[in-house]
């Protein structure tokens, strides 16, 4: 049996967070390791836990997820990114277009997003 | 306002007013089909409380859509009677899901003659403020004279330019980096104002030196409190 994925969850709304650890947990190729509800709690998250992907909300406080982004693409370009967001306008799409990031809508299933995140996963340890 | 300004607005309004919906309704029905799910009742009892959250607060979006459209239909309901600031500032606090004590300061006897839920929605959403865009929490001072007590919320914050002052109040409008860190329909001190106002006071905001945030609460104290 594969090693499960290691999750970091970066959202600042709890209830979102609990939500994705349920969906998450039930799963057998995915685990989450940490959970932030600001970005700058992420980073520092990152950095001790060393996660194969982070699941970033774009919307957070003192570093919000593309300030977050953009720093664990410096410091652990290895890492897996996904965008998860409620909705997302043209400037988020074309924003993750131009950081190479994958986006997921919240509304979508969570199939969607565990695919992202392994997508996300094997082009870090590829391309990096 | 031209043709093409109005749209703007009213693009952004939607746009603004999707994500909104869009978080609780998405959490909620996922948070029902875990529930409808789970097995174990350690998992249940967290479920339960968290689509009471997302409930309630799609509730307060409607609400307060509907206040900042005039429709006084869904305004609290009962009279006004002595109320004690400090402690509806605690518990208020209490309501962000904060766990530190919120520092507050009073002079004078802290009573405000108000309807409660007006008041815990006037103080919710301005709390809810300092705490998206606050960089620390904030801090309050309270002082009365026996007429009128005043509720100073000091709330270190750099995300408001001074240009945007004025405007902070404007039904749906958000600050330029405001919009970067939290989502929000931009009508919190809106509906904050309209409260205060229907309960006799008044409501300010103002950027200063520090910089800092400072909403202030001006209410009509009950003549008699004990």
């Amino acid at each position: 049996m594969s090693v499960p994925l290691r999750i970091l969850v970066a959202d600042d709304e709890p209830d979102v967070r609990l939500l994705l650890r349920l969906q998450l947990d039930s799963r057998s190729d995915v685990e989450v390791v940490g959970e932030a509800g600001d970005g700058a709690e992420a980073l520092t998250q990152a950095r001790a836990l060393q996660p194969d992907a982070v699941i970033v909300d774009l919307l957070m406080p003192k570093v919000n997820g593309f300030e977050l982004i953009a720093a664990l693409q410096e410091e652990q370009p290895a890492v897996g990114l996904v965008a998860y967001s409620a909705v997302a306008g043209d400037f988020v799409r074309e924003e993750m277009r131009r950081l190479d990031v994958e986006l997921v809508l919240k509304s979508g299933d969570i199939t969607q997003l565990v695919e992202a995140l392994h997508r996300s996963h094997n082009t870090g340890k590829t391309s990096k | 306002m031209t043709p093409e300004e109005a749209a703007a607005v009213r693009d952004r309004v939607l746009n603004v007013i999707g994500h909104e919906l869009r978080t609780p309704m998405t959490t909620l029905r996922g948070l029902a089909e875990a529930l409808a799910d789970a097995e174990l009742d350690e998992i249940r009892a967290e479920i339960g409380p968290a689509i009471v959250r997302s409930a309630r607060r799609l509730e307060r979006l409607l609400d307060d859509l509907l206040v900042a459209a005039d429709v006084t239909s869904t305004l609290p309901v009962g009279d006004p009677r002595p109320l004690r600031v400090d402690d509806a500032l605690r518990a208020a606090w209490q309501r962000t899901g904060a766990t530190d004590e919120l520092d507050i300061r009073a002079q004078g006897e802290p009573w405000a003659l108000a309807q409660p839920e007006a008041l815990d929605r006037v103080l919710d959403n301005v709390l809810d403020n300092a705490v998206k865009y606050g960089r620390e929490q904030p801090t309050v001072e309270i002082r009365s004279d026996g007429r009128q007590v005043e509720i100073d919320v000091h709330s270190p914050s750099d995300l408001v330019h001074p240009d945007e002052v004025s405007l902070v109040t404007e039904p749906f409008f958000r600050g330029y980096h405001a919009v970067t860190v939290a989502p929000g329909l931009g009508l919190g001190l809106t509906v904050a104002r309209e409260l205060t106002r229907l309960a006799g006071g008044r409501l300010e905001f103002a950027g200063q030196p520090g910089p800092e945030a400072l909403t202030r609460i001006m209410l009509p104290c009950p003549p008699d409190p004990a």
